[in-house]
């Protein structure tokens, strides 16, 4: 199974936010979050949700600390993904009928989980994906359920951050992968925890946006 | 919801009340409530004791007075975020005759702040309104640590105070009071509900506020945006909105010099329609012109920014501010910010503040080399080996400069500044330790001192008739009388807080309106 039929793909794809993906700490020299135990917004879910494949060890992300933290960050949630069995896919022109979300010449998709996207999409030798595609469409890719982040409530509402952090680690660790970011590290705000919601600036369903630019010219483009 | 609110959902109200002819017939006494009075919802979403608008310090300590005595409270914040300027801002607290400066051997007293605030003020200052703040600042930066746990970690000297007394938050910024009264909060089971934009307050014709109407979902700037729903307030409605330094158009109003493109240090949510709100149900506006520009920020960055902290921290203590067309100092570098702010207007804006290597050290504490490496990084900070390259950078008569470094030099060596007066602290060296630090000056709208009338009880005042209106209280930015002319550094979280606290506990104290 390929995941829902296109109908129903396009309205879950509308309602995901946050990516989830917790689980073993991760592979190699990387940062270490919170293993063990399984992300518990994955419970419960469907097999081709709980499960989609692992990213591929050992890649070179060492172009400048933004890129290096992005790469980290990615690592992060990448290696907390569960074993690999059937994977959520992206086949991009099967719900965006006749738009060109693909270059012509594009390889094929169909088959690709986000792990296979992240294969050239990471930041070394094509664009990261960031600002290209939203972010509700990478945590699906990656097998993260609408329910996963919303719950059951109906209508959905905005997750905590705690549903983010169970999944990509906390709030501290995220600023510790950044922390070399120039001119400041996004992720360490001198103004308090109102001010490190991750959805001030992690949109799902739509371009994430640089908070701080309401009052500062950091130049952030936040994935 | 409460239980106790669904329970009220739908209130109705009597249609005559809804016919503004009646009202006035009805209400001959109602001030100019009269006039501006406005019909009562049909019927209101939800039913609360205390509704209070805005969630920088000043409603955050009047949810916070509220609660305690028991109210059930709706707390109102329009942004994504709570905190409004109070959150970023710079996290200093006057606290005259406190522990800090009984350690270093400084007298001060509530009454020589009160001296300061209102020479720094013009003597324009509501006397009632400073001589309260003044006397209950100490207090009040006491019952932060204890009741809110807050932390302070250093004693500062802000310009046009005789001498250091202002606590600095730990966290080094207003997050550090933010957090904890958000925290106090929630365990009193109160949540800021954010993106809820004040739209109407509702003005009965007997003169009494009795509830708001709110847009819900609002996505700021646009006023239009959001779903309106109507909340009464049993007992009182608290606006603690903030200032409007980040309202360019309402500015221009007040001081036509000052509108426009000029930069601000202020969040973007520092708009006036809460203000002109309150002003169309009958508030009175006072002093509105009086508009403070900054004098410690930096054109080379966009708002309040990283320089302040270093040109008032550093160079106002340990270094000098000087003219680039002449080499001199302007100004006393430790003056009020109105006095430097139109000292550094006069010189075209072209002014830099530096220190050495040294003064660096004294003044920027801990975390030192971090800042300085960022504020290098954004362009803001320059680092010279030597006067003369920093003469070159900033086009300098480098002659002219190094006599105004000697001749200061021997101010400190004497232990007087003659020539402007300045506090010399003790610790104070002579500047010749490189490298250099500089940054450029260019005062930014920083605070509004002006904004609706209140008395010493957290009333908001009627246009018509000088009384309270009944059931609505004012604290923080929105109001003025307190710093006359100019506010002091450090006044404004002393303000803020004891005037939210009045408010809050008067607020919950009235009889509810049935
Ligand atoms: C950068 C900066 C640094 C500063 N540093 C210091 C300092 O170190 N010491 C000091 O004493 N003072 C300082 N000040 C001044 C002081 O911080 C402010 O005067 C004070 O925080 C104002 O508090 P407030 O509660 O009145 O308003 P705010 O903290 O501004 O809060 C008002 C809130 O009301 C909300 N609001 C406005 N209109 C509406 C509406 N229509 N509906 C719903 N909500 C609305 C706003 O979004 C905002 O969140 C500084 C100011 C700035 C800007």
């Amino acid at each position: 199974m390929a995941g829902p039929g296109r109908g129903s793909r396009i309205a879950v794809v509308g309602l995901m936010l946050c990516l989830g993906a917790a689980a073993p700490a991760s592979a190699g020299d990387g940062p270490t979050i919170s293993g063990g135990t399984a992300c518990p917004a994955r419970a419960g879910q469907p097999a081709w949700v709980r499960q989609s494949a692992v990213p591929q060890p050992g890649r070179d992300f060492a172009i400048g600390a933004w890129a290096g933290a992005q790469a980290d960050l990615l690592q992060v949630a990448n290696a907390a993904t569960p074993e690999a069995s059937e994977a959520v896919t992206a086949d991009c022109r099967g719900c965006h009928e006749g738009d060109a979300v693909l270059p012509p010449d594009h390889v094929a998709t169909d088959a690709m989980g986000m792990d296979g996207c992240r294969a050239c999409h990471d930041g070394t030798q094509a664009s990261d994906l960031s600002g290209l595609i939203h972010l509700d469409h990478t945590h699906y890719l990656a097998g993260v359920s609408c329910a996963a982040c919303h719950g059951e409530a109906d209508p959905p509402k905005e997750p905590d951050t705690a549903v983010c952090e169970t999944c990509h680690g906390s709030l501290e660790t995220l600023a510790r992968l950044t922390a070399d970011v120039a001119p400041v590290n996004p992720h360490d705000s001198p103004h308090g925890t109102p001010y490190a919601e991750c959805s001030l600036c992690h949109l799902q369903h739509r371009r994430s946006e640089d908070f701080c630019a309401t009052c500062h010219d950091f130049g952030f483009d936040p994935p | 919801m409460s239980e106790r609110n669904q329970a009220t959902h739908g209130l109705t109200r009597r249609a005559v009340m809804s016919s503004g002819l009646a009202v006035a017939a009805a209400a001959p006494f109602a001030g100019a409530a009269a006039a501006a009075s406005r019909a009562i919802p049909e019927t209101w979403d939800e039913d609360v004791d205390v509704v209070v608008i805005g969630t920088g310090f000043a409603g955050l300590a009047a949810a916070h007075e509220a609660a305690k005595a028991g109210a059930s409270v709706a707390l109102l914040e329009k942004m994504r975020v709570p905190g409004g300027n109070s959150i970023i801002s710079g996290g200093v607290i006057a606290a005259p005759g406190s522990p800090m400066q009984a350690e270093r051997g400084i007298e001060d007293s509530a009454d020589a702040l009160y001296d300061d605030m209102l020479a720094a003020g013009l003597d324009l200052n509501h006397r009632a309104l400073a001589r309260l703040v003044a006397e209950k600042a100490l207090e009040t930066v006491m019952w932060s640590i204890e009741e809110l746990g807050a932390e302070y970690d250093g004693l500062s000297h802000l310009g046009g105070h005789a001498v250091p007394r202002s606590y600095a938050l730990a966290a080094g910024s207003g997050a550090g009071l933010v957090v904890p009264q958000l925290a106090r909060l929630e365990e009193m089971g109160i949540e800021p509900r954010t993106r809820t934009l004040l739209k109407r307050l509702v003005r009965d014709g007997d003169g009494r506020v009795k509830g708001v109407e709110v847009h819900e979902g609002f996505s700021h700037p646009d006023l239009d945006s959001g779903t309106p729903r109507a909340i009464r307030a049993a007992r009182g409605v608290v606006l603690a909105t903030g200032g409007f330094g980040g309202d360019p158009a309402f500015r221009a109003l007040q001081d036509p010099r000052l509108g426009g493109e000029l930069d601000t240090t202020n969040h973007p949510g520092a708009t006036s329609e809460a203000l002109r709100e309150a002003l169309n149900i009958g508030c009175v506006l006072i002093q509105p012109s009086w508009i403070q520009l900054g004098p410690w920020t930096s054109p080379d960055e966009r708002g309040f920014g990283m320089a302040p902290t270093f040109v008032q921290g550093a160079t106002a203590s340990y270094g000098l501010w000087v003219a680039t067309e002449t080499g001199e100092r302007f100004v006393n570098e430790l003056a009020d910010r109105k006095t430097r702010a139109d000292a550094i207007i006069r010189t075209g804006n072209r002014a830099i503040a530096f220190v050495d290597a040294a003064g660096w050290r004294k003044g920027m504490g801990g975390n030192a080399g971090e800042r300085r490496q960022r504020m290098k990084e954004t362009g803001v900070l320059m680092e010279y080996d030597s006067l003369d390259e920093m003469a070159a950078a900033h086009d300098i008569p480098a002659e002219r400069l190094k006599e105004t470094v000697e001749r200061f030099n021997a101010a400190v060596a004497a232990g007087e500044d003659e020539a402007w007066g300045r506090y010399l602290p003790q610790d104070i060296a002579p500047i010749d330790e490189p490298p250099f630090y500089a940054v450029r000056l260019a005062p930014k709208i920083h605070h509004t001192m002006g904004g609706v009338a209140i008395d010493t009880e957290a009333h908001a005042l009627d246009v018509s008739t000088g009384e309270p209106i009944p059931g609505l209280f004012a604290a923080g930015e929105v109001t003025g009388g307190v710093h006359g002319a100019s506010r002091l550094g450090s006044c404004a979280y002393a303000d803020c807080l004891i005037f939210g606290r009045i408010a809050g506990r008067n607020a919950a104290a009235m009889e509810p309106w049935s």
